[in-house]
């Protein structure tokens, strides 16, 4: 089977935003192995479902640490949507990192929206026994982000296909695929992007979650989110 | 003036026109509810269309609190010639979220006036500013046991009366048709001009939200689905709660059952012996608002075959179409209109009724009967983890009330989502006289190639069902140049000789529902 994989790289340059390299992080994060001050590490709560959300709060934990809390949507979102609305029109409101089902992310990213926050990262995820797609919707908050993904995914043997839209850009400015080889760990997606969006503006060094071979991977559909509120 | 360079542009505006009409905003209305960065736009991008993202980008979203702000906007939008798309709550989901409808134009944000301005409970109505929030207004209602009930769309707690009734929604109470239930409006025109409708125009008038029509050509319904104007408070009705309420579901085991239930539920309906907007839900649109998902009963792509819908209905005790309605009034009349009611069934010989204490607390029953009695919930958006992956556009054609004709139309919606390998997943809203027939075109975004199906798939539905002369009421921004085609060259004249008297620059909302001066007769 490792035979038939391949990668395929296009459009990096698109837009002159390409990063110099596969293996690097988020801009922050190169900044976060030159050892710079842990000024902006502020707690993040993570706000996941069921499926594939432990994978997405280990990836985030992996990330953070300590300064991670994690919030179960649970199945009373009216409830969950009011808890955010509060804490957002409050004055300790948190950077949310998110992974959740599409039932439950429509509403609670409008409500997110009519709060005044910004949303610096926005996932669709598609996921099958295969491989997993992914479409993003990003902002250069997360510059590198995307391809920080591919190269964790492909790491782990994924079969997987990215495209990256940035808002206002006319073309995506990052696509990747690969096929999946014999040892593929399909899992390893979830907690790679709970450790990205985790990561974004950490300036301690974390390294990157490992992959948990033979991870079973949860098929279906999920929405990943940075949501930051104005003025963090 | 402003040195930023901006990524996006309003259609035909310079960087420099731009730049000003930037810094004109953030004079009028403060730096921060003027919106240019990525991060802050990107929540107004997110669509569930077939279309790239980019092709709906807003360029700046903007924040106002007042009618005078609004004033000061549109005096800008006029010098400089930008485009704003209003929103209200922006809750549109199925029908275009809230993108713009042309990517460049400016998002104004009604969200910050959200005033609840009166509910008048012995006169059984609201006035409120956009902003509002079902949720919100259920809130005031209930904190001040005002006895009243409201009318809602599905994602209610969420969405707003204004935007909804303004895109013409519907809910499912007896006040389920929310335009008729409007009553009194204030527009603020392109020229900035204040517009009240009805008794709204007579200084010391107490009547704005009682009497509709006022004097000489009632305008209101020309500001909905339209854009003649920027509505900034609204006034409706609102049903008093009554003493007894009695939500009701009719399980049906086949598809051709349709004919039956419609021909049955007209005479009720028309009579009013069943008051409110009764839904026919069909299996799939059941089982995605139960929060089932395709994959836990089939994995390979396509449509959803028949044997395992069959197996859905076995597993789950739902039917191939399931009917919700309710009866309200006192004990005396809601046991007066039950017995009419069961007994047409009973006599129909088909259908299978439960009740609220036989149902409990099972979904859907519970939801259903929450929308019903004006209780708000989000238990529907369950629907978009039935295929999964973001993609949704209703496709809304409206039915005579007849059974036939309803066959005709799910047959029809049916044969054309299955060419395509998607689900049919309909509802029908039946009026007396008329039904929405809702059906949610659910794909996954994430695969191109079923992205571009489903693009395909709702033009067809489009044009297959125009053939047999049928059109949808209201429809996603992606398509509402073409469906503006279905009506004909001659009410889309008008409606730009309207649109050139009233907003000579073009600056609201060009190309909503197909009205946009720049394209229309030009080519």
């Amino acid at each position: 089977m490792s035979l038939d994989r391949r990668t395929v790289l296009k459009g990096m340059a698109i837009g002159g935003i390409a990063a110099p390299m596969l293996g690097a992080a988020l801009p922050a994060l190169a900044n976060g192995m030159t050892g710079a001050a842990s000024a902006t590490d502020v707690p993040v709560l993570a706000v996941v479902g069921t499926s594939s959300g432990a994978a997405f709060a280990q990836g985030a934990h992996a990330g953070l640490g300590s300064l991670l809390q994690v919030r179960q949507a649970g199945s009373d979102l009216v409830r969950l949507l009011r808890e955010l609305e509060k804490m957002w029109h409050g004055d300790r409101p948190m950077r949310i990192v998110g992974l959740l089902d599409d039932a439950s992310s429509a509403p609670l990213l409008d409500v997110a929206r009519s709060a005044g926050t910004r949303i610096a990262w926005l996932g669709q995820h598609s996921v099958q026994a295969g491989g997993s797609r992914h479409r993003l919707l990003t902002t250069d908050r997360v510059e590198g982000g995307a391809r920080e993904l591919a190269r964790q995914l492909r790491d782990c043997g994924a079969g997987f296909s990215i495209t990256e839209d940035r808002q206002h850009s006319l073309t995506p400015v990052f696509q990747a695929e690969a096929l999946a080889c014999g040892s593929a760990d399909h899992g390893q997606w979830a907690a790679a992007v709970g450790w990205l969006l985790a990561r974004t503006d950490a300036r301690v060094p974390a390294p990157a979650p490992l992959p948990h071979s033979g991870r079973t991977p949860h098929p279906g559909s999920f929405v990943s989110f940075l949501i930051e509120p104005e003025g963090v | 003036m402003s040195d930023q360079e901006y990524a996006v542009l309003p259609r035909g505006v310079s960087q420099e026109q731009f730049g000003q009409a930037i810094e004109k905003f953030r004079a009028l209305l403060g730096g921060d509810n003027v919106l240019v960065q990525p991060a802050q736009l990107l929540p107004y991008n997110k669509i569930m269309m077939p279309v790239d993202n980019a092709a709906h980008a807003p360029s700046a979203a903007l924040t106002a609190t007042t009618v005078e702000q609004i004033q000061g906007i549109l005096k800008i939008c006029n010098e400089h010639k930008i485009p704003i798309w209003t929103i209200s709550t922006g809750r549109n989901f199925g029908y275009g979220s809230a993108a713009p409808v042309q990517r460049g134009q400016v998002i104004l944000d009604l969200k910050k006036m959200n005033k609840i301005l009166k509910v008048d409970p012995d006169m059984c109505y609201a006035l409120v500013e956009p902003g509002v929030t079902f949720q919100q207004l259920y809130d005031y209602i209930e904190d001040n046991k005002l006895g009243l009930m409201l009318s809602f769309s599905a994602p209610s707690a969420i969405a707003g009366p204004l935007g909804n009734t303004m895109d013409r929604g519907v809910g499912y109470t007896p006040y389920g048709e929310h335009f008729m239930m409007q009553c009194g409006m204030e527009v603020v025109l392109a020229n900035g001009d204040v517009y009240r409708t009805g008794m709204g125009g007579v200084p010391g008038n107490n009547t704005w939200q009682i009497f509709k029509w006022g004097y000489g050509p009632t305008l209101d319904g020309m500001f909905t689905q339209s854009n003649y104007g920027i509505t900034t408070k609204m006034g409706f009705w609102l049903m008093p709660k009554p003493p007894v309420y009695k939500p009701f579901e009719v399980i049906f085991e086949n598809e051709e059952d349709i004919v039956e239930i419609v021909d049955i539920l007209r005479p009720l309906r028309i009579s009013g012996t069943i008051p409110n907007s009764v839904v026919i839900a069909n299996v799939l649109w059941e089982a995605g608002s139960a929060h089932l998902k395709r994959a836990d009963y089939i994995s390979e792509p396509g449509h959803t075959p028949d044997h395992v819908l069959k197996k859905m209905q076995q597993d789950t005790g739902m039917g191939a179409w399931n009917l919700y309605a309710a009866l309200y009034g006192t004990r005396e009349q809601v046991d007066a209109d039950w017995k009419l009611v069961s007994e047409a069934f009973r006599k129909l010989g088909k259908g299978r009724i439960v009740t609220q204490e036989d149902a409990g607390d099972t979904q859907p029953f519970k939801y259903r009967a929450e929308l019903m009695s004006g209780v708000p919930n989000l238990q529907e958006f369950g629907l978009y983890n039935w295929r999964g992956g973001g993609g949704s556009m209703w496709f809304a054609p409206v039915s005579e009330a007849r059974g036939n004709e309803c066959r005709k139309q799910a047959a029809l919606a049916k044969r054309i989502l299955h060419k395509y390998g998607l689900d049919y997943v309909a509802e029908f809203i039946v009026a007396p006289r008329d039904m929405h027939h809702v059906i949610d075109v659910l794909y996954n975004r994430t695969d191109p190639e079923e992205t571009k199906r489903a693009d395909a798939c709702f033009g067809e539905l489009l044009d297959e069902f125009e053939k047999e002369g049928y059109a949808v009421y209201r429809v996603n921004t992606r398509f509402q140049e073409r469906v503006a085609k279905s009506y004909g060259p001659v009410k889309r004249d008008l409606e730009h000789t309207i649109k050139r008297a009233v907003d000579p620059n073009n600056i609201l909302a060009p190309g909503r529902c197909g009205i946009d001066l720049e394209t229309w007769r030009t080519s």
